[in-house]
Order: structure tokens, then C-alpha cells, then sequence
């Protein structure tokens, strides 16, 4: 445990007065001199051949400035296994397919460009059902990969199957077996701030792009290679990345938009913005994978599981995303969640029309979670034990080492089960119908970051100034998860100066050190510990400038005070002694002697030591850096197995819901979530977090669905797709952060990003069984779904 | 969203005869909240719109035994009215229950009315009261009941010139009761299914039902076989499963993005139930 002054506290963001007022910089609202605006003409079909474009009407508008198609620009391939292209040539797979481009002086003359826009079709049938993209015959969305082989059928070649111990005899064996097929829908991330960029040249070629990223150092990496394609080889890019209005994984590939706005600003020399609208959001971005889940579990007498099935199908949609590798993280609680010895684990990605997909917030984990806990619930029926007793009996522990290889530091899951239990009232609570119900569900996600690029790193500058403040250079992104409150805190607190003496500068890739982004919940947790690094450094060489400079500034202030109060008796120190490093102390901004802290003579503030270096002859300064990467691996592509993270977090949700039986409506009476979050760095921007991560879960568990029909989202707005807000969040949230102080974090902390919506819909779908037993299985669990169940057990009881 | 001309006339006669010179798609507006989402939608593209803010007459609030109601009342001062709250508690509950205060801000009852939409959440409640509507013209004015004004989605009788300048709701006689309920996704949803009862009883006898229905067929319903059914009995066990089953044969609806035309059908009976319990517990 660190005795700490600041960690742990409850303030306020730094950054909350300029958003709250209108003041932070979005995409939105940045101007460059000279700028155009782009806008893309989108496919008209989910799969046809292109015949023809024809652009002649669009370039002859006045105010156009540049038109792009595939055919008149290089090719530039993007993607995680570069299966997909900035414009499309020969054929396009999906509705948001983009063919071609424009720029003109303002936004309504490049929409009126885009719409003169003709392109010519031969019409394809598609294939939007996984399923059915996995039969024989099936029309082929790639005919060959991208190295140009031809492709037989609609698998997307990143296959993931994890194995451990005996699953056939476990099975045989096992005393009580629960099966059940799970699905969840495709969602989107609906960020407040839509995703834009904007994308200029300097005299010498070399591209700046502003862009809405999670992932800036990996996102100028993908540029400098557009720009090779282009024929820029050598010329660099710089990513600046603006106010971000969330990102909740959006951000973690780069996307065509921002390619095309690179090609549109080279060809019309002149900086091009492309802001999506809020129904090109729906349409033209990313959502979170759908998924089908097959999944046995079986457990011995004593209800000690003994061993998980599961057989997973994701909708690619047309091309492949960072989003493929989401398996990896399911394959986390899916072989780690509860002590379970014999585990299989395949997913299966298929190609179809449908929009292709990306990471969303938990990477994964929310899609194997709602299996998982669900089918968890069935079992402990199936063996006749409480489902809260049942956790309990295979909760995980501290220091184990799980058949993934994942070696377990600290663990908070029997704490965060009671807690729920007992904040939800459980044992007076459960079973009591009227349909009225409990339910939980925990989960397991990485805490200590996430290996899943071969760095795991994450860089920090600290400079200190005249002033004796420091200014934290940071490669991490702050996208509204509150990374600037907790690295200004975590800093502060490693320096030994107060949190409003340091400011967090992140998000340019020309002065910010190199990271590799701000996924896996890895923000806090590895930026803290880089800064803990640097400001160890930052610490070493105040103290030696203090061995020089400490007793002459005390000497000299004291004979200041010397001069306004007469009176004053000079100290009989002496101030000729040469001080060693090791006898300062720095704390709230104050260097001062280890032996007498509590002498007031004997105190220097920080700036003057700092001032003294700068000041002399043959001067210095302080500027530390340190670069963190956990000790952390990668996972092993042949037998998945591997540390993927320097600690795990668990954490349990619970939900006490009221079933109207006769509208099918779920009305969340209370809402409980228990976290181990190793330890609060700023209780309010936790807070914030769990809170956020919670209202999401319900949305995914209630009412979010982007809904299409042949490869066409149906409801690309708010009006149509539904999240939740305030006026919905009639009952109470309680939350409980549960310190368990793990060493590999920052004084402490885990990363707490991502978790908070994990376990949210499990834990409503088991409330809803409990309170009417009806067991709905698919998300999200609408009125209409409900009744219908309720209909049918009515029948066949 | 392509640019238009905006004309705001102080009079009535001004905005008729504008819409007379300029043409078949111009369009009036109000608060904007739906016309300008159509717009920008590009579901609609009028070269020219023609605001009613400054049409004094349109926004006044005032009484005539009954309560009159200015086309141009935006919500809020519905849902802020006193009395609208005692004695139409009905289409207070609808307004408190449309969109959000921003959006109540700027919305017109009026809008609500001639957008036609079938699940305007003034409609249900409008039509158990048993308003009459107002409408002004080049030709001079003519006044309906507000259920003879839909005749499908987005459609009124309302000829091109003409403009929706009041409504009039019937004074409260002792013994009202009125109930207004809603179902949608989340809390601030368009209905999936709204519904409005009101009832007169007299010694524990139904004297008068009217009960109204939203998002269940191509306009608002109101559904005169089942009010038949209720009036002149007590409103028991017996006629409240009744009332459910009747509703269920009334209604005509869809299968849209938003719901099921199996749910609809069936929670509409639920709804207009529960409509009518509360309406009899509001009796005073
Ligand atoms: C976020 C949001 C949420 C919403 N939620 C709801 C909801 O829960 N329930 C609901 O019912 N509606 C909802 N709406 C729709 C809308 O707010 C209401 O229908 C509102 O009452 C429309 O009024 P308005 O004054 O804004 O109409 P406008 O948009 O100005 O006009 C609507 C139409 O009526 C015509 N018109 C308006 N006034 C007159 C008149 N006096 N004479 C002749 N023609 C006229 C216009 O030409 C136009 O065609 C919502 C809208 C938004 C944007």
C-alpha cells in the first residue's frame, strides 16, 4: 500500500471546464487557411461490379476543387491484413463502399458534387448471414486474398482455437452440463464528437493530419505508408490529434476517410476536412462484431466447473479490421474466468456484405461475457446451487496461474461477488417472483495493459519549467476516459509537486513520446507508470541541483527576511555545506531536508532550485523521459497461450429488475457494480467511468441494435438507433471500487477503461430469468422479445 | 440541407398569399422540429418556408368556456399550464411525455397536429377530449374535429394555403376522468404505441368513453367500437378484458424498425386498458 496525497482523491478533470464550456477544440470546429471539404460518394449496392464512373458533372461544378476515384489516384491499401482499398476499383462489397471523392470550397457544393456523381453497376448477390457465407456456393465477397491467391470460400484467415486439458473426459465425467446459443447484435459506438480529420501538405510535402485516433504513433505508420504508395516515399507524417467527443474504440484503425482526405489534399494542394455526418457515423464507420455462441459448460457435484465449451461465429462484414482480433481478448475469460481446468475455445470469422467491423469498448469481452455469465446462471439451476454461491465456489484467487498462462497478481472477485450480493439484498431478494428479480454477473479483462502489438509501451516527457511546474508530454490519447486526470494526479504524486502545477499535453506525434495507443484499458496504467519512471529521474536530478543550490537559497532567503524584519536572528547553519541528493525530500512543491522536515528555515520551493540551474553560468535543466512496457507477452499464434497483461481486474455487476408481463418491458429497479480497480486514482473520474461503462452495458442489454436488412443499416440516427439517457436512469447505480493494491500498477491501479459494461447485460438477462423465467438469448432484450417468451412458456410451461 | 427563403409574416393573409406566389413546395413552419429534420433528411427540399412565429394571433393561449389553444402554444406552456394539468390531465401527461425540454421549447402543438404522424403524441389526447380544430384560409375559416383531420401518415385535409390557427377543447364537466400512456424504446422515444381515454361516469356507470390510439394504423384511432362496448356499463374485470380485446380487433398495425405489428396489436389492447383504469381512478 503507497501512502499517497493526491492519489486517491476526488477532483475535479482538468479538462472538464473547457468541454463543459464550449471552449475544447473538436474536429468540428478546427479552420485551416484555405481549407476544402470533402465528402464521399458511398456505394448504392451491398455487392456489384463497378462498370463505370462518371465524374465529368462534379468537376465541371464550380467550386470543386479535386475529384478522386480509384482510377485516378494510387492505390492505397488499408486494414489489418490489408484486404481492403481507400477507393474501390472493380467491385464494391458493401454499402459504405467508397468510389469516389471530392473537395470543394464548401460542404453543400461538395454534397451537390458527389450527388452528380453516376456510377454504373452490374449488381451481384450478396451474402449477409454468416451462416450462409460459410455454405458451399455461397457468393464469394473476395475472390482472392490479398496477395492476390484466389479465395475459395468466405473465411476471414485469422482463425483463433485455444486449448486446455481434457475436454472429452471432462465431459464425460462431469456431474451437471448447461448448453446454450448466445447472439449479440451489431452496435455502434455513438460517440458524441463524429469522426473527421483534416489532411494538408507543407511546401515540402511532408503531410499533417489532424484525426480523430486512439492511436496516433501506429496511425502515422499507416500514413507514411499511403504516402509511400503515392508515390511520397521518405516524407513524414504528423499526427495532431484534436478534443476527442469519445472514441470507445473507434479510433483504434485508421479508416478510409482519412485516406481519402490525404489523396483529395494532394491532388487539390489544399487542406481538406472530412467530418462525418452523424448518419455516415452509423453508416460509413465501424461497429462492434456480432456474434453467434455455442457454449457447454459442465460442472463436478460440488458445482466445481469442470470444464467450458465454446464455439464462436463473428460477422466480419466485408473487410478486416484490428476488430479480427478481438477472439484474443474473449479467449481471456473464456479460459480464465473461474477456475476451470479443460477449456476449448474456436472463432470462426466470416466475410459477408453486411459493414465491416471493429473494436468497440471491452474488445470483445462484452460478446463472451453474455455467454458466458448467462450459461454460468443455467448451470447453477441445472446443479441446483444459488448462481451467486456458484461463482463464489470457482471465484479465481490471487497468484493463480490459469491454463491461458495468465498469471494472476492481485484478485478482488470474491470481494466484488459479496458486495453485490449483498448491496442487491440477494438471499431475501432471490427467487421471491412477482416479477420481480436479481441477477449478476462477473467478469475478467486485462488490467495491466494488453500485449497485442509486439510493443506494449507507452512514453512519458516530464519538463519542468521556471516556475516549478511540469508539463507531462504523453503519447496516450485522452478521448473523455479522463487519462489527463489520472496522469496529471499519478505525476504529481510520483514528483512530489501539487496536481495543478503539472499539465498533460498529449496527442501530436512531433513532440509527444512514441505509444503504441490507448486500448486494453492501458492509458492510466501504463502512462502512471512511465510517469512514475521519468519523475523518478526528474527527482534524482532536483536533488542533486539541491546538493548544490539548497543551502545557498536558504542563506540568501533568510537574509531577505532578514532585511524586512530586523529583528530576525540569522539561523546558525552552515550554509557553506555541500548537501548529499540522497538527504532531500520533494513534496507539495517544496524541496527540504529528509532530517528536519519540520524545520520552516530549512525549506526551499522548488522553482528557485530550478531558477538557480537555469541561471548560471554553464546552467541546466530538467527534462526526464522514460519509456514503460509491462512485462507482458504476446500471445503464442499456435497454442494461444501467453501473459498477455501485467495484471488482470475482475469485477461483478448486478441488477434487481421488475418485468411488466403484460408489455414485456425490463424496468431496472437497481443497479450494482463492484470492481477491482487495484486502487482509485481519482475517485471522480472513476466514477465517471463505471458509471459511463454501465449505461453503455444497459443500452447493449436493452435497447441497442443497428439494424439492417441486405447490407442496409436501417436506422442510421438517433431517432431510430436508441441509447440510453438521462431521464432513462430512474433508479440508483451504486458503485464499489475494490482496492487490492496490485504492484504492477501505478501506486497501485488497474486499468478500469473498459470494464464497466462487460458484465452489464448478463447480469440484466439473469435478473429477468429470475424475476419471470424467461431466458432471452439474444441481445438486446426488447419488450417484444420478452413477451414473446413469456407467450411461449405460457403454452408449453 | 440546400438553401431556402424564409418569410416571416405578421398576418395571416400575408402568409396565405405567399404561399399563393411561391409556389407548390414552399411550406409553412412552426418550431421547425420536424420540418427541418425532413430537410436535412433530404426527404423534403422546399425552396422557400414561411415561419408563423410572428402571426400574434397563433400564439395565444385563452379560454371560451372551454380552452382555445393557438396553433403556435408551444409545448412547454402546455406542460407548465395549471390548468391544463387539473382539468385535461391527459394532454398534460402526452406533453410531458414528447421529446425533451429543449425540443418542447420550440415545438408547436399546432406542428404536432398538421405533421401528422401516427403516433403525434398530442393526437390521442386531443381526440378523447373531443377538440375541434381551426383552420384558416384564403377562402375564409372552417372547423372540424380533430379526428376528421388525418387522412394518412403525413397527411391532413389541409388544403396548400391553408394554416391550422386553433384548437378548442370542450369545458371539464364533473365526473371526467382522462388518462394518457405511452410505451416507447427509451424514455425519450416517438411512440411505439400511445394511447388516450376519457371517461364521464355517473354513479359508477360509464356515461361517456372515448378512447384514442397512436402508431397502430396509418393515423391516429379513435376507436368507437370499443367506446360503444363500455358505455352505459361499469368498468369490471369483465369489460376491462373486454375493452383489451376489442382494441385488438381495432387496430391496423405495422411491422417497422421500431416494433412488430404482433406486438403492437398486442400491447395496444394492454395500453388502452390501462388508459381506461386510470381515467376512471382520475374521476373527479
Ligand atoms: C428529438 C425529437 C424528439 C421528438 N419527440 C417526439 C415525441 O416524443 N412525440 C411526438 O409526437 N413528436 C416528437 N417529435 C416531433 C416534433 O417535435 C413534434 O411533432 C412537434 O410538435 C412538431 O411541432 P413543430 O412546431 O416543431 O412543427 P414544424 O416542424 O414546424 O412543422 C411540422 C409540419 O407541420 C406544418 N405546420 C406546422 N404548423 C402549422 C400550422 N399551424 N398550419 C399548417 N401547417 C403547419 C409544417 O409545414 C410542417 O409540415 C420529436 C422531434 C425531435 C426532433
Amino acid at each position: 500500500m503507497y501512502d499517497t496525497r493526491f492519489v486517491g482523491g476526488s477532483v475535479p478533470r482538468p479538462d472538464a471546464p473547457d468541454k463543459a464550456a464550449g471552449k475544447a477544440l473538436y474536429i468540428h470546429d478546427l479552420i485551416r487557411p484555405g481549407m476544402l471539404y470533402g465528402k464521399i460518394k458511398f456505394s448504392d449496392h451491398a455487392h456489384a461490379r463497378i462498370i463505370h464512373i462518371d465524374t465529368s458533372r462534379a468537376e465541371r461544378l464550380a467550386g470543386v476543387r479535386a475529384v478522386v476515384t480509384g482510377y485516378n489516384t494510387p492505390e492505397i491499401r488499408i486494414g489489418f491484413i490489408k484486404d481492403n482499398f481507400a477507393l474501390k476499383k472493380g467491385k464494391v462489397r458493401q454499402y459504405r463502399d467508397e468510389v469516389a471523392a471530392v473537395a470543394a470550397v464548401d460542404p453543400d457544393v461538395a454534397q451537390e458534387a458527389v450527388d452528380l456523381i453516376r456510377v454504373e453497376y452490374e449488381e451481384l448477390p450478396g451474402v449477409f448471414d454468416p451462416e450462409e457465407a460459410m455454405a458451399e456456393g455461397a457468393p464469394l465477397v473476395h475472390e482472392t486474398d490479398p496477395r492476390g491467391r484466389p479465395k475459395v470460400d468466405n473465411m476471414v484467415p485469422v482463425p483463433w482455437k485455444f486449448e486446455a486439458g481434457d475436454l472429452e473426459s471432462a465431459k464425460r465425467s462431469a456431474a451437471f452440463i448447461a448448453e446454450g446459443r448466445y447472439e449479440t447484435p451489431l452496435i455502434q459506438q455513438s460517440c458524441m464528437g463524429t469522426a473527421g480529420c483534416i489532411a494538408e501538405f507543407d511546401l515540402q510535402n511532408n503531410l499533417i493530419i489532424h484525426t480523430k485516433t486512439q492511436i496516433p504513433f501506429l496511425a502515422q505508420n499507416d500514413f507514411n505508408q499511403a504516402l509511400a504508395a503515392m508515390g511520397l516515399r521518405g516524407k513524414r507524417t504528423r499526427v495532431i490529434v484534436p478534443t476527442l467527443g469519445g472514441s470507445f474504440g473507434t479510433g483504434l484503425d485508421t479508416h478510409g476517410y482519412e485516406y481519402i482526405a490525404i489523396l483529395l489534399a494532394y491532388k487539390s494542394g489544399r487542406p481538406v476536412k472530412i467530418v462525418l455526418t452523424r448518419e455516415e457515423e452509423f453508416t460509413a464507420l465501424s461497429p462492434r462484431q456480432p456474434t453467434r455462441t455455442h457454449i457447454i459448460q459442465g460442472c463436478d457435484a460440488a458445482g466445481r466447473l469442470a470444464f467450458r465449451e465454446v464455439r464462436m461465429l463473428l460477422d466480419n462484414g466485408a473487410y478486416t479490421s484490428w476488430g479480427a482480433t478481438t477472439p484474443s481478448v474473449m479467449m481471456l475469460p473464456i479460459s480464465s474466468l473461474y477456475r476451470v481446468p479443460n477449456v476449448f475455445y474456436e472463432a470462426k470469422i466470416v466475410y459477408t456484405n453486411n459493414t465491416y467491423c471493429q473494436a468497440m469498448r471491452g474488445y470483445g469481452n462484452p460478446q463472451a461475457a453474455w455467454a458466458l455469465e448467462c450459461n454460468i446462471d443455467q448451470l447453477a439451476e441445472t446443479a441446483g446451487i444459488d448462481p451467486y454461491e456458484f461463482r463464489q465456489r470457482n471465484a479465481n484467487v490471487p497468484d493463480e496461474i490459469t491454463p491461458m498462462g495468465l498469471q494472476i497478481t492481485t484478485c478482488g472477485l470474491d470481494r466484488c461477488l459479496d458486495t453485490v450480493a449483498e448491496k442487491l439484498d440477494w438471499k431475501r431478494k432471490r427467487g421471491k417472483g412477482g416479477a420481480r428479480g436479481v441477477g449478476m454477473a462477473s467478469l475478467f479483462h486485462v488490467g495491466g495493459s494488453g500485449r497485442v502489438y509486439r510493443s506494449d509501451g507507452t512514453g512519458v516527457i516530464m519538463k519542468l519549467d521556471d516556475f516549478g511546474c511540469v508539463s507531462v508530454l504523453a503519447g496516450g490519447v485522452e478521448m473523455g476516459q479522463g487519462f489527463i486526470s489520472a496522469l496529471s494526479l499519478t505525476a504529481a504524486e510520483a514528483l512530489g509537486v501539487t496536481p495543478d502545477r503539472v499539465s498533460v499535453l498529449t496527442g501530436d506525434t512531433a513532440t509527444c513520446p512514441w505509444d503504441v495507443g490507448t486500448h486494453a484499458s492501458r492509458g492510466a496504467f501504463t502512462a502512471g507508470n512511465a510517469a512514475i519512471m521519468a519523475a523518478r529521474k526528474a527527482r534524482e536530478q532536483i536533488f542533486q541541483l539541491a546538493s548544490e543550490h539548497f543551502m545557498p537559497r536558504v542563506h540568501a532567503n533568510l537574509k531577505r527576511r532578514r532585511k524586512r524584519d530586523p529583528d530576525f536572528e540569522l539561523p546558525d547553519f552552515n550554509y557553506e555545506r555541500l548537501c548529499d541528493p540522497s538527504e532531500f525530500e520533494l513534496r507539495e512543491n517544496v524541496v527540504f531536508l529528509k532530517e528536519e522536515p519540520e524545520n520552516p528555515m530549512l525549506r526551499v520551493p522548488l522553482e528557485e532550485i530550478l531558477r538557480a540551474a537555469h541561471y548560471k553560468e554553464q546552467g541546466t535543466m530538467i527534462v526526464t523521459e522514460a519509456f514503460y512496457d509491462p512485462c507482458n507477452q504476446m500471445l503464442d499464434a499456435r497454442t494461444c497461450r501467453g501473459n498477455m497483461s501485467a495484471t488482470y481486474i475482475f469485477g461483478t455487476q448486478g441488477a434487481e429488475v421488475e418485468v411488466d408481463t403484460e408489455t414485456g418491458r425490463v424496468r431496472i429497479l437497481k443497479f450494482v457494480a463492484a470492481h477491482d480497480v487495484g486502487r482509485v486514482i481519482n475517485q471522480q473520474t472513476i466514477k465517471g467511468q463505471i458509471y459511463g461503462g454501465v449505461v453503455q452495458g444497459l443500452g447493449y442489454a436493452l435497447c441497442e441494435e443497428y439494424k439492417s436488412r441486405e447490407g442496409r443499416n436501417l436506422n442510421p440516427n438517433f431517432l431510430d438507433y436508441k441509447i440510453l439517457s438521462a431521464p432513462d436512469l430512474d433508479f440508483p447505480i451504486e458503485i464499489e471500487c475494490i482496492e487490492t493494491h496490485d504492484l504492477e500498477g501505478p501506486f497501485g491501479a488497474k486499468g478500469v477503461g473498459e470494464p464497466g459494461l462487460v458484465a452489464t447485460a448478463p447480469a440484466v438477462a439473469n435478473a429477468v430469468y429470475d424475476a419471470v423465467g424467461v431466458r432471452i438469448t439474444d441481445l438486446p432484450i426488447t419488450p417484444e422479445k420478452v413477451l414473446a417468451a413469456l407467450k411461449r412458456k405460457k403454452e408449453r410451461p | 440541407m440546400k438553401g431556402f427563403d424564409y418569410f416571416q409574416p405578421g398576418r395571416l393573409e400575408e402568409a396565405y398569399g405567399l404561399m399563393e406566389t411561391l409556389g407548390a413546395e414552399a411550406g409553412y413552419i412552426a418550431g421547425g422540429t420536424d420540418i427541418l429534420v425532413r430537410m436535412k433528411q433530404k426527404i423534403i427540399a422546399p425552396p422557400a418556408l414561411i415561419s408563423l412565429r410572428r402571426i400574434e394571433e397563433l400564439a395565444r393561449m385563452g379560454r371560451d368556456r372551454g380552452l382555445l389553444l393557438g396553433s403556435m402554444t408551444p409545448l412547454r406552456a402546455l406542460e407548465k399550464s395549471e390548468e391544463i394539468a387539473a382539468s385535461y390531465p391527459c394532454l398534460s401527461q402526452a406533453v410531458g411525455s414528447l421529446a425533451n425540454p429543449q425540443i418542447r421549447n420550440v415545438a408547436t402543438v399546432g406542428g404536432n397536429l398538421c405533421n401528422a404522424a401516427p403516433s403525434a403524441d398530442c393526437a390521442p389526447p386531443l381526440m378523447v377530449l373531443g377538440a375541434t380544430l381551426t383552420i384558416g384560409g384564403p377562402g375564409g375559416e372552417r372547423t372540424l374535429p380533430v379526428e376528421d383531420f388525418f387522412e394518412g401518415p403525413g397527411r391532413t385535409v389541409l388544403r396548400r394555403e391553408e394554416i391550422l390557427t386553433g384548437i378548442a377543447i370542450p369545458e371539464r364537466v364533473p365526473g371526467t376522468g382522462s388518462a394518457f400512456l405511452k410505451l416507447g424504446r427509451v424514455s425519450q422515444d416517438i411512440a411505439v404505441i400511445n394511447a388516450a381515454a376519457l371517461v364521464i361516469m355517473e354513479g359508477g356507470v360509464c356515461r361517456t368513453c372515448r378512447l384514442a390510439v397512436g402508431a397502430v394504423a396509418p393515423t391516429p384511432l379513435r376507436l368507437r367500437g370499443v367506446e360503444r362496448l363500455v358505455e352505459g356499463r361499469r368498468p369490471d374485470p369483465e369489460l376491462l378484458a373486454e375493452v383489451e380485446r376489442g382494441v385488438r380487433g381495432e387496430v391496423n398495425p405495422i411491422t417497422d424498425v421500431r416494433s412488430t405489428e404482433e406486438y403492437r396489436r398486442e400491447v395496444s389492447g394492454v395500453l388502452l386498458r390501462r388508459a381506461l383504469e386510470q381515467a376512471v381512478r382520475d374521476v373527479r
